[in-house]
């Protein structure tokens, strides 16, 4: 199956070309990447920052306005990532994956106390 | 996802840009015309034209006249204000709110404005929200909760955000076509409006989407901060920005000082009237009549990018300084000064009119990509012979937003002068006649989306446009020229600025009159067209 | 005034770094253009954007000029890409008359 997928023709032509099956996995594709890339995006750059609020080694403030500041260059790559991917499934589990990642070294440092920066919070 | 990364970010580049923009274009008109809101204020309220700005003022003056206006009619209040006069804004304003009454979250606001030049309190003033109604648009947007608006705004910054760096990414001759430009040519030509009108103000529109965003970060991103302070985030809020740590009340009566006595204890601290240093923008007096209250005095953040403009705050009991402004840590100065690049608060006259052509530009970007995306697919309808709905519909919302939202901010300012003062609720009947207009020309839209509807439409406009001035000749004590020559140059300004965007919109409906020819718009100015071969 | 000689010296900088480029070059002066040519004018457009914002700063201090040279770079891009689609010609008597009013304003 090698013909190209055409994403650039409207929707609406490719809704009434129903009878070809590649347009409902044309669709169930560009579909997939775009929740991948709200929503997974999203975990991604929250995750992110709240390590960054941890581990920078800044004062407590400026740490979290640092790590807020930066999330959305996160979430921004993290989006331009999830369209570049040739396979369909795999940026899924690379990003559910690397925020699970993130958040356990988020929970490690904190258990280790290691910013003892006016800890505090969750 | 596509075959290659470049055209993977083509595609994302034209979905994300198209799915947003007419809500972007909203947004980017509204906030290039509130980047001039104290000019449009004032213009608003013809009852205030008589006061000019004095650079020789007695600011001492001014402030007592000020404090002792609040002192006879609010003593009672539950704050005060007293805003200086600026260029920009030639009035004194004192205002005060009182206490918050059943069911109220705050109490009621109140104004008051005084010549500073003769010392008089003007009358009052025609009620309008101004251009503080366009400032609101811009993020708050109307007719829904203002939480709903910013997460609807925030997620099509968002779009906006990626469409720019995947506009760059894909934009391998970024520098080889830097100047490039090729009028005439139909769809290229599209595309050379739209990639020029991007690449030469791409500093401001990434830096106007990404502070955009950390402007309201503690709402789109809150989770640095709640699992840093869990519960208590008021403490990093008051670490933040001490000047709003108000004081509590304490319960305690006392009696505040006399103006005459707060104005000596302001002055002994503060120069008052020296040129070199940064003005007084505002004084606020907290707590009235309370053992805690408060004088907070503001200075003008004009110039001053990379600081917070320093404030002090005094015991109105005792009149002894109690806080003032410290330095700030480079994260802390980073988001302020990101808020202040967005706000352009600290523009002067020149950086400001840099500020609205770039917005502008901002909005000739979005349009001219609209445009060229209306145009491919028109061609294809032409190719294929298909009918395709997308395209009406895509050229339905193109006629509406770029055509009519000039349409909708002409109409706000002719309901300005036209409703009369006391009718009732004007406020809410002036912004009415925004959203009215705006939806007749989207009614319009639905019936005819041929060039001739375009050009009989940017007609309208500039003549609605060119008769502003005698609108506002009519409908106040000042005009054009007697505004120029008393100096009053903030409303004469405004005045030109609509014959200017008169002429524009006159020349973009003289360009649409060639069927032949295919034009593309001039790079600067927001003039669109939509150019279907026939 | 000067704040009129720092945006034509804004203006000169980028109708100089226009004019490094073959085919703007072509359409202006009407001939060729060298690499060296190209080189000298990339140099003396640099050269000129870093005096724009050396006498912007001077007046305004370094923060506030920044912001400055990025708006005047812009807005004088978008005037030389309007005179280089419709006019070309004219760019070239432009430039030294700029420079001589900027000169002026300077020093009045």
């Amino acid at each position: 199956m090698t013909e190209k997928i055409e994403m650039t023709r409207p929707l609406t032509q490719r809704l009434t070309r129903w009878k070809t099956s590649t347009i409902w996995r044309d669709s169930l594709h560009v579909g997939n990447r775009c929740l991948a890339a709200i929503f997974g995006g999203y975990l991604l750059s929250a995750v992110a920052t709240i390590l960054l609020a941890q581990i920078l080694p800044l004062s407590q403030v400026d740490r979290v306005l640092t790590a807020m500041m930066l999330s959305f260059t996160v979430y921004t790559c993290t989006v331009l990532w999830v369209f570049s991917v040739k396979s369909m499934w795999r940026f899924w589990l690379d990003i559910l994956a690397l925020s699970g990642l993130l958040y356990l070294a988020y929970l490690a440092t904190k258990a280790l106390d290691i910013n003892p920066i006016q800890g505090g919070g969750l | 996802m596509k075959d290659s990364f470049f055209r993977s970010m083509t595609w994302l580049h034209t979905w994300v840009g198209l799915l947003t923009c007419w809500v972007l274009f909203l947004v980017f008109f509204a906030g290039t015309a509130a980047y001039y809101r104290a000019e449009i204020n004032l213009w608003m309220q013809p009852e205030n034209h008589i006061s000019q700005y004095d650079t020789n003022a007695d600011n001492q003056q001014l402030i007592l006249k000020g404090l002792t206006s609040l002192a006879q009619q609010a003593p009672n209040a539950e704050s005060w204000w007293v805003y200086l006069p600026t260029q920009r804004m030639p009035l004194l304003t004192y205002a005060w709110s009182e206490p918050a009454t059943e069911g109220q979250r705050f109490g009621d606001y109140h104004q008051g404005f005084i010549n500073p030049s003769t010392g008089d309190t003007l009358p009052k003033a025609r009620e309008s929200r101004g251009g503080d109604f366009l400032y609101r648009l811009h993020f708050d947007l109307y007719y829904m909760s203002a939480l709903t608006a910013r997460w609807i705004v925030g997620f099509c910054t968002m779009f906006m955000l990626v469409a720019i760096i995947s506009g760059i990414v894909i934009h391998k001759r970024i520098f080889k076509d830097f100047f490039s430009f090729r009028p005439a040519k139909g769809p290229r030509s599209w595309l050379d409006a739209h990639a020029a009108s991007s690449v030469l103000a791409l500093p401001f529109h990434l830096m106007i989407t990404y502070t955009g965003l950390v402007t309201l970060m503690f709402m789109y991103m809150p989770w640095g901060l709640s699992t840093q302070y869990g519960d208590e985030t008021q403490a990093f809020y008051s670490q933040l920005r001490p000047i709003f740590n108000s004081s509590t009340p304490s319960g305690e009566a006392a009696t505040m000082l006399s103006p005459q006595q707060l104005l000596a204890s302001l002055s002994a601290v503060i120069p008052m009237n020296d040129e070199t240093a940064s003005p007084i923008e505002m004084l606020q007096v907290e707590h009235l009549n309370d053992a805690n209250a408060s004088v907070t005095v503001r200075m003008s953040p004009e110039h001053s990018l990379n600081q917070q403009a320093p404030w002090y705050r005094f015991s109105a009991v005792t009149g002894k300084l109690t806080e003032e402004s410290t330095a700030t840590s480079a994260a802390n100065k980073t988001q302020s000064t990101m808020i202040a690049l967005h706000s352009g608060r600290f523009a002067g006259q020149g950086l400001r009119l840099l500020y609205l052509l770039a917005g502008i530009t901002g909005c000739v970007m979005i349009a001219t990509g609209a445009i060229m995306w209306a145009e491919k697919l028109a061609q294809k309808q032409q190719k294929s012979g298909q009918f395709k709905p997308g395209l009406a519909l895509v050229q339905m919302l193109n006629l509406a937003t770029f055509a009519g939202l000039p349409i909708a901010l002409a109409s706000y300012f002719y309901a300005n002068r036209l409703l009369p003062v006391t009718f009732a609720d004007r406020e809410y009947w002036e912004i009415q006649c925004f959203f009215i207009s705006w939806a007749l020309v989207a009614l319009l839209a639905c019936f005819k989306r041929d060039r001739q509807i375009w050009q009989r439409l940017f007609l309208f406009t500039a003549l609605l446009y060119g008769l502003l001035p005698l609108l506002n000749a009519i409908t106040s004590q000042y005009q054009l020229i007697s505004n120029l020559q008393r100096q009053a140059y903030v409303l004469a300004g405004f005045d030109l600025m609509m014959l200017a965007l008169a002429a524009l919109f006159y020349m973009a409906a003289k360009r649409l009159r060639s069927p032949k020819k295919v034009r593309a718009t001039q790079a600067t100015k927001a003039t669109t067209e939509l150019g279907i071969e026939s | 005034m000067t704040a009129t000689s720092e945006l034509l010296t804004c203006f000169i900088a980028m109708g100089l770094l226009a004019l490094s480029y073959f085919s703007h070059h072509r359409a202006v002066r009407n001939r060729p253009l060298t690499d060296t040519q190209a080189r000298g004018f990339r140099i003396a457009g640099t050269a000129m954007l870093a005096l724009c914002y050396w006498l912007a700063s001077h007046h305004y201090g370094p923060a506030y000029a920044s912001v400055l040279l990025l708006g005047w770079v812009c807005f004088s891009s978008i005037i030389l890409v309007i005179l280089i689609s419709y006019k070309p010609r004219w760019l070239q008597p432009l430039l030294p008359a700029s420079a001589l009013v900027c000169l002026l304003g300077l020093l009045y």
